[in-house]
């Protein structure tokens, strides 16, 4: 009877021992499938429209004359150059200000809920004009596609929250 | 040995070969019943990872019928009837003429159907104006505009960023102000 038992119990640590395994085997196969798309940015129409969009935008700083207001693909020259605007602010104050109040209403996280922050970044020569942060990061984002024929320079990155 | 102790010794025996039977029965049952258990085991793994890589697909699908409603806006927003063409200087991308398509809005009962689409809006983000839809009177002071628009059920909209440019008068000089929009596409929910 005795004899009997221990078979039973033997067998039984013997299966348990097969599900841990089995088990292990997936939580690995998991951790990999999931390591592997983690940091991938995924190529969106919608942010090379919104790069277009933006550059067209015209900025309320006017330079040389009184309504030679200049759009943001312009201020971005200036803005390297030093220029100043006609009612005397700086061209990178305004080009700045601007592109935070465009970020905030295009990528606005109370009209699209999976929305958790953005970054964008303009260079030209190796140089950074403007660099803005807000929100936070995760590591589902948006980003241009690479056929965006971007002369400018701008890099943009839409933060959305993890699948 | 006597016919007797023959008889007992064959009863024990057949007693003896009879209980081995029953325990390689058992055995043979408990085998049966592990690889039972296995298999539904492995079946259920098989089924969730299934689920999983399906579930995968249809978002996959679904992100895709989305880039393609986003590139039927593109080209809607790049057609003749929206499009800046080169009135603005150079020809620009993503940027829709508000000086036409607040004129064009009246004519777009010829372009029945013409889209595939059952309503077209474009919206304006920056700078914000005030909440109304646009006509003659308030433009360009105003924030919706809708040109296009079917009496059906329709499903939740598809949208992209444009450039919404238009000319304007400032101290006797014809400025060109570009702002930022978003245009709007709905299909008919068919369901």
């Amino acid at each position: 009877m005795l004899k009997r038992i221990r078979k039973g119990q033997e067998e039984m640590v013997g299966f348990v021992l097969i599900i841990v395994l089995v088990m292990i085997i997936i939580l690995v196969f998991v951790a990999f499938s999931l390591r592997k798309g983690s940091s991938k940015a995924v190529e969106s129409f919608e942010v090379d429209s919104f790069i277009q969009a933006i550059k067209q935008f015209t900025t309320d700083c006017a330079i040389g004359t009184e309504t030679k207001y200049r759009s943001i693909d312009q201020l971005a020259s200036n803005c390297q150059t030093g220029d100043r605007c006609y009612d005397g602010r700086n061209s990178c104050d305004v080009l700045e200000l601007e592109l935070r109040n465009l970020l905030n209403k295009g990528w606005n996280s109370q009209d699209r809920g999976a929305i958790k922050g953005y970054y964008l970044i303009i260079k030209t020569d190796d140089e950074i004009i403007v660099n803005i942060t807000e929100g936070n990061t995760t590591r589902n984002y948006k980003g241009p596609t690479s056929g965006l024929n971007d002369e400018l320079g701008i890099d943009l990155r839409v933060y959305e929250s993890n699948l | 040995m006597d016919k007797k102790e023959t008889r007992t010794y064959t009863l024990v025996l057949v007693s003896k070969i009879s209980l081995r039977y029953k325990r390689s029965q058992m055995k043979i049952q408990q085998m049966a019943f592990m690889l039972m258990a296995l298999t539904l085991f492995f079946v259920l793994i098989g089924l969730i990872f299934m689920a999983v890589q399906l579930s995968g697909v249809r978002e996959s699908a679904t992100n895709l019928e989305k880039e393609n409603a986003e590139k039927l806006i593109m080209k809607i927003a790049n057609s003749p009837e929206f499009s800046c063409g080169e009135s603005f200087g150079t020809a620009k991308i993503d940027c829709v003429d508000f000086d036409k398509i607040i004129v064009f809005r009246d004519m777009v009962s010829d372009y029945s159907k013409f889209w595939g689409v059952a309503d077209i809006e474009i919206v304006k983000l920056y700078p914000e104006a005030s909440q109304t839809t646009c006509s003659y009177r308030n433009y360009p002071d105003c924030k919706t505009t809708r040109i296009y628009s079917e009496n059906v059920k329709k499903k939740p909209p598809i949208s992209n960023f444009v450039s919404l440019c238009r000319k304007d008068v400032v101290n006797e000089e014809v400025l060109e102000i570009c702002e930022l929009a978003r245009i709007n596409i709905r299909y008919e929910d068919k369901r």
